[in-house]
């Protein structure tokens, strides 16, 4: 079996803009956010990251952003 | 070289050579032929004309102009002032320089649209909701129609403020001599310091960017600080709501222009605006040549009035005639600043027309 | 260039709710003068009052928010005075419809080359949830307690009457449908409408019974279809939807153009 390199991404939430509307959660296709105990959204599964760019699209508050690492 | 205009024509001339770059209006009597006038004229010379759907699509037009940096003017009446008083009071906030015509007719509501009346005095100074500056200016005849619309341009853009050019049905459709010269007034533009944020609270009267400059120009209606973000914190709105005011209140002096003459010398002075400038002129002669001694006192600034100016020109006085044709507006400023010691007596016509001489000596007579 | 080159990050967060889609249209806005290369100093927002016309305040060039429902009057007036910039009005429901039905019908019969965007959440969102023209038929709002009384109307057949050479609709929730739309509508030369639908998950989605902002935002797609699928899909797929896509894009002479071209020929005269 071939080894495919994957392009890996690293998403980040600016935590001062972010306003917990849930949508990234929502909408991400694999599952990179959770609530945290302080029922606040964060970055759960960073590797699972696709790079779809959904969450940083439909982000209402400019508080996501995904770049290529 | 004189011309004889019609009052609305000499002033569609007095904004062309006061440098109009934009006109909005709609159509109303008896301000229709400024409308007309431009449509003509202003494609001529390169400037703008639009003939837009309503009176507050044109007032909004001509703030949105005049806040891009071009001289901006609209002409309407009655009907028509009454509904941009919205866009008047947006241009207050927002120190717009733009420039509003409004022919009074008979009054309220539809009235009388082709016949005269004064009954819009109050509304130009407080049309418009809230505490706000003003600049009315009211013409006795086409030539000085002519005069303030030409200066009222450098008026809007020196005070940043819109200026309310009072005229009526009379001076807009009589035709007399117009001469295109530059106005006798001597109303001082000192230099402003220039500054990068549109807006500042701190000095009465600055030259601040305006949109279209690349300069990062943010304006609201709402209250709102330097850089235009809209602010509600307690000191702010006081600064902002001072600002406004003072800047015309600091300044009253130089612009409140007056026509008068014999009140040193007088007991008795005749008091009115607009189209009673020459009804009051005469009086004084008729008076004087039947031995009393009289005076006649017109403001062509309507706001702001110069009240320390008004009660020193009027320390001889002792009766007051105020004539209008209303019920009695310019009447309650006047009472406002000299009716402590002095007789103030009210000749009102509310007929549509302008009443003769003779009827008015003869109240007078009455009185005396 | 991104869209972050023309916001004003000084003035974030916005003051839009949790879950509140106007802060995506904006995004949608931004991207594509970026993608268009299009320059701070050449554009100019013109906004009205209401949730939408608080757009203005976050970007980081020439910004005029004005009085409700006069908001494409005021950019007649700049747009004829800056006739080479990019004027563009940001405006809701209410705002361009209700109040400002009427300019919105002359701007467009005028072809002034201005851009429109409508945010579209069916609701008078900042003052308190009241019905709106494009609110639907039966729709429990904070003025319709029993169920809305009339039925709403639907602008793109409003604008096709009016005029308007370019007509468009998309959702914040289909954002790169969104993206094209938009940047057709600032390439077209002239009068361009594009009406944006947003949710309003504080007001409209809250009283309709759907609590959540996040799941609110995502039955946006059940309220609209594309107009491709117009003739594939059933009429009970259609039934109370809206559709998007682009409507109409027919270039014809703007305003500008024929008055400049009469200024022209008087000053050969």
């Amino acid at each position: 079996m071939k080894n495919i390199k994957r392009k890996t991404f690293e998403v980040r939430i600016d935590k001062n803009l972010c306003k917990n509307c849930f949508i990234c959660l929502n909408v991400c296709p694999k599952k990179v956010f959770d609530l945290d105990d302080k029922y606040e959204v964060y970055i759960k599964n960073q590797d699972e990251c696709i790079g779809c760019k959904l969450c940083e699209n439909l982000c209402p508050d400019f508080a996501i952003e995904v770049k290529e690492s | 070289m004189k011309e004889l205009l019609q009052g609305n024509i000499a002033a569609s001339y007095g904004a062309i050579d006061g440098g109009i770059d934009f006109f909005a209006g709609y159509p109303i009597t008896p301000s229709s032929e400024i409308l007309e006038m431009f449509s003509k004229e202003l494609p001529k010379l390169g400037k703008i004309f639009i003939q837009m759907e309503d009176e507050l699509a044109s007032i909004c037009a001509v703030v949105g102009a005049s806040l891009s940096g071009k001289k901006a003017l609209t002409a309407t009446s009655g009907p028509g002032f009454s509904l941009m008083q919205e866009g008047i009071g947006y241009a207050t906030i927002t120190e717009a320089p733009c420039v509003i015509i409004n022919v009074m007719r008979g009054g309220p509501s539809t009235g009388l649209p082709t016949n005269v009346s004064q009954g819009d005095y109050m509304q130009s100074k407080w049309g418009t909701h809230g505490d706000h500056p003003m600049i009315v200016f009211s013409p006795k005849n086409p030539q000085e129609f002519y005069w303030l619309t030409r200066i009222s341009f450098n008026v809007a853009f020196y005070y940043k403020n819109p200026v309310i050019i009072l005229s009526d049905e009379s001076v807009a459709h009589m035709r007399a001599e117009v001469l295109r010269t530059l106005p006798p007034y001597n109303l001082k533009f000192k230099e402003k310091e220039k500054l990068d944020l549109p807006f500042n609270f701190e000095y009465d009267l600055t030259s601040n960017p305006f949109i279209g400059e690349g300069k990062k120009v943010r304006i609201t209606g709402l209250f709102h600080d330097e850089t235009g973000f809209p602010i509600n914190e307690k000191s702010m709105v006081e600064k902002v709501m001072n600002h406004l005011i003072n800047k015309i209140e600091h300044n009253k002096e130089n612009l409140f222009l007056y026509e008068s003459d014999g009140l040193e010398n007088a007991e008795i002075a005749f008091v009115g605006f607009g189209i009673i400038g020459g009804l009051i002129k005469e009086l004084k002669y008729i008076f004087d040549s039947k031995g009393f001694k009289t005076s006649f006192f017109r403001p062509i600034t309507l706001n702001p009035l110069d009240d320390i100016k008004i009660i020193n020109l009027f320390k001889n006085i002792k009766k007051v005639f105020v004539i209008e044709l209303n019920k009695g507006q310019l009447l309650l400023d006047i009472k406002r600043i000299l009716s402590c010691n002095k007789e103030i007596n009210f000749i009102g016509f509310t007929r549509g027309d302008i009443p003769k001489i003779g009827e008015v000596y003869k109240k007078i007579e009455e009185l005396l | 260039m991104t869209y972050k080159d023309y916001l004003d990050y000084s003035k974030l967060p916005t003051i839009f709710c949790p879950g509140c889609g106007l802060g995506i249209g904006l995004k949608a806005i931004l991207q594509s003068f970026s993608d268009l290369n299009l320059k701070k100093e050449d554009i100019i927002f013109v906004s009205g009052i209401g949730c939408s016309s608080r757009i203005p305040g976050y970007v980081d060039f020439d910004s005029l928010h004005t009085l409700h429902g006069r908001a494409i009057p005021f950019a007649t007036g700049v747009k004829l005075s800056h006739p080479e910039k990019n004027v563009i009005v940001i405006t809701g429901d209410g705002d361009g419809l209700s109040i400002g039905g009427n300019h919105m019908i002359h701007a467009a019969r005028r072809n002034i080359n201005i851009k429109v965007f409508l945010f579209n959440n069916m609701t008078y969102g900042m003052t308190g949830g009241q019905a709106s023209p494009t609110t639907p038929l039966k729709k429990i709002t904070s003025t319709t307690p029993y169920g809305k009384y009339d039925s709403n109307f639907d602008s793109v057949e409003l604008l096709k009457g009016s005029g308007s050479g370019f007509i468009a609709r998309g959702t914040v929730y289909h954002y790169n449908m969104l993206l094209k739309v938009v940047k057709e509508s600032l390439i077209y030369k002239g009068f361009s409408f594009v009406e944006i639908i947003t949710p309003c998950p504080t007001y409209y989605g809250r009283l309709q019974g759907i609590d959540d902002p996040a799941k609110f935002f995502i039955k946006l797609k059940d309220f609209v279809y594309s107009i491709d699928q117009k003739d594939i899909l059933k009429e009970e797929e259609k039934k109370d939807k809206l559709p998007i896509g682009i409507f109409k894009n027919e270039r014809k002479e703007t305003f500008e153009e024929i008055y400049f071209k009469i200024v022209e020929n008087l000053k050969a005269k």
